[in-house]
């Protein structure tokens, strides 16, 4: 039904009614097998904890169903989206101090046992190590980092999702950048 | 772009295991529109009443709407967005020593709607980081506010949305009157549920006392850092410093003997400043050093020498 034609290389993303004509719950169906699974992962990268990223991401279609009216375009949708899980991510690191817990868990645990039940999934050591440099990072840097390399937003598009100018966002970029790979050619040994 | 390539793969590395649950059932839950509330309604709409009559007996003293720069916006130092959209403000909670008090933010928004776009920002949320929002995504029936009548808007809640608190209310009504340029009650609707018109409470008790609308938060200057707020302070002064250096000084405010906040404004001389991130601090004036009343109130706001 798609009444343009796609690139051959681009997968069809929405093959099904026009957009336009979608209500609110079916633009919630339809955004959330698109992007589900992709914001949860971004907001993890935010976040780290899966299952508070899975809140915040939650509170995204929320919003996201409330105002389709509005947008009625899925990529207007998926920006929204975008913004919504880092503003909620942001939220909720703010209020439920996340990072010290995190922080705490970690020096708590013995030794290479099981995992936080939050966690099951984030078994690879290597995994674990980006995640915990991206969580010492300064909010800003983590979302800039997150938006552009993860997401693959442009410098204008990380701008707007943010409220920030183009020029903080390379600044962010590039100093993210920076601190991580020094974070990450530390020696890992080195967590105490 | 082979480094950026790198930092690509392991960020999608590093999430690459993360297998979402499937939670398309709780969030249809969520969004459909029969559900019961079961919430807390009733605290809310005593509490919206009590507001109402307290506010009543000061309706003099309402939202600073004659100044809010709407058209103008907050950005006076060009940026590649300046020209992009207007600015809304919304006011948001932040810490004073006065307890939570109401912030105002502009962000920019590319076509906004008298209101509405208040509201949307209420729920994404601010920029600064230093405010929170007391509406999480989903708060609103963004699809129903209506016009204001008589001086009253009505706004509904989402029938998840918890029942809000009264500086949340405020958040609104100050929102709100902003977005549509006069002094407004509110009267919120959840369900079949209404509140009592909320009407706005006085600036020196519901409002930070000291504001800064620019800089935007995270915003690039040049040699030139032009600032600009509002301010409730001892003698009008407001005094200013950029962290970490030894620049600081003092704005003078329109006036400090009224019920409002009075704007300021002034320029300050950043170009010896090497390269960095740095914030700004405005505060009220204590000329007790903290020694009478509750202390400063402060706001702050990083900007970026490139």
């Amino acid at each position: 039904m798609l009444t343009h034609v796609l690139p051959a290389a681009l997968p069809p993303r929405l093959p099904v009614s026009p957009p336009a004509a979608w209500d609110a719950d079916e633009a919630l169906e339809q955004l959330y097998a698109a992007h589900w699974r992709s914001l949860v992962r971004l907001a993890v990268l935010l976040v780290r904890d899966q299952g508070l990223a899975e809140d915040v991401v939650q509170d995204a279609f929320v919003a996201v169903h409330s105002r389709w009216r509005r947008l009625q375009d899925p990529d207007r949708a998926l920006a929204y989206l975008r913004q919504a899980v880092v503003n909620g991510a942001r939220s909720v690191l703010r209020h439920r101090s996340v990072v010290a817990r995190h922080a705490q868990r970690e020096a708590a645990r013995p030794g290479p046992d099981a995992p936080g039940s939050d966690e099951p999934l984030l078994a690879g050591e290597q995994a674990r190590t980006v995640l915990d440099a991206l969580t010492a990072l300064p909010r800003r840097q983590r979302e800039v980092l997150a938006l552009r390399h993860y997401a693959g937003l442009s410098e204008a598009e990380i701008a707007d999702a943010l409220g920030i100018s183009r020029g903080s966002v390379k600044s962010h970029a590039s100093r993210g950048a920076a601190a991580l790979r020094s974070m990450l050619t530390h020696d890992p040994e080195d967590r105490s | 772009m082979s480094t950026d390539d790198e930092l690509g793969r392991l960020l999608h590395d590093a999430v690459a295991d993360v297998e979402p649950t499937d939670r398309l059932g709780e969030l249809r839950a969520r969004t459909a529109t029969t559900r019961g509330t079961g919430l807390r309604w009733g605290a809310a709409l005593a509490a919206a009443a009590v507001v109402a009559i307290v506010a009543g007996v000061v309706a003099t003293t309402g939202p600073d709407v004659a100044r809010e720069p709407v058209a103008t916006g907050p950005s006076r130092t060009p940026s590649p967005t300046a020209d992009a959209g207007r600015a809304v403000a919304a006011y948001f909670v932040g810490e004073t020593p006065r307890g939570p008090r109401l912030y105002r933010e502009f962000q920019r928004v590319a076509s906004p709607t008298p209101g509405l776009s208040g509201l949307e920002l209420l729920e994404s949320g601010p920029v600064d980081p230093d405010y929170t929002t007391e509406w999480p995504a989903g708060s609103f029936r963004l699809d129903r506010i209506s016009d204001p009548e008589d001086g009253t808007v009505h706004v509904w809640l989402s029938q998840g949305a918890p029942s809000p608190s009264e500086l949340a209310m405020q958040q609104v009504v100050h929102t709100v009157s902003a977005g549509f340029g006069e002094p407004l009650t509110v009267v919120f609707h959840r369900g079949a549920e209404q509140s009592e018109p909320v009407a706005a409470l006085p600036q020196l008790e519901v409002l930070a006392l000291v504001n800064l609308s620019d800089p935007s938060e995270g915003q690039m200057v040049g040699d030139v850092l032009a600032v600009e707020g509002r301010a409730s302070s001892f003698e009008a002064n407001v005094p200013w410093r950029i962290e970490g250096t030894d620049l600081s000084g003092s704005f003078t405010a329109e006036g400090w003997t009224g019920a409002r906040l009075f704007p300021f404004s002034g320029d300050v001389d950043v170009s010896s400043l090497d390269p960095g991130t740095y914030t700004l601090i405005v505060e009220t004036d204590d000329p007790s050093g903290g020694a009478e009343g509750p202390g400063a109130t402060s706001d702050s706001r990083t900007v970026v020498v490139p």
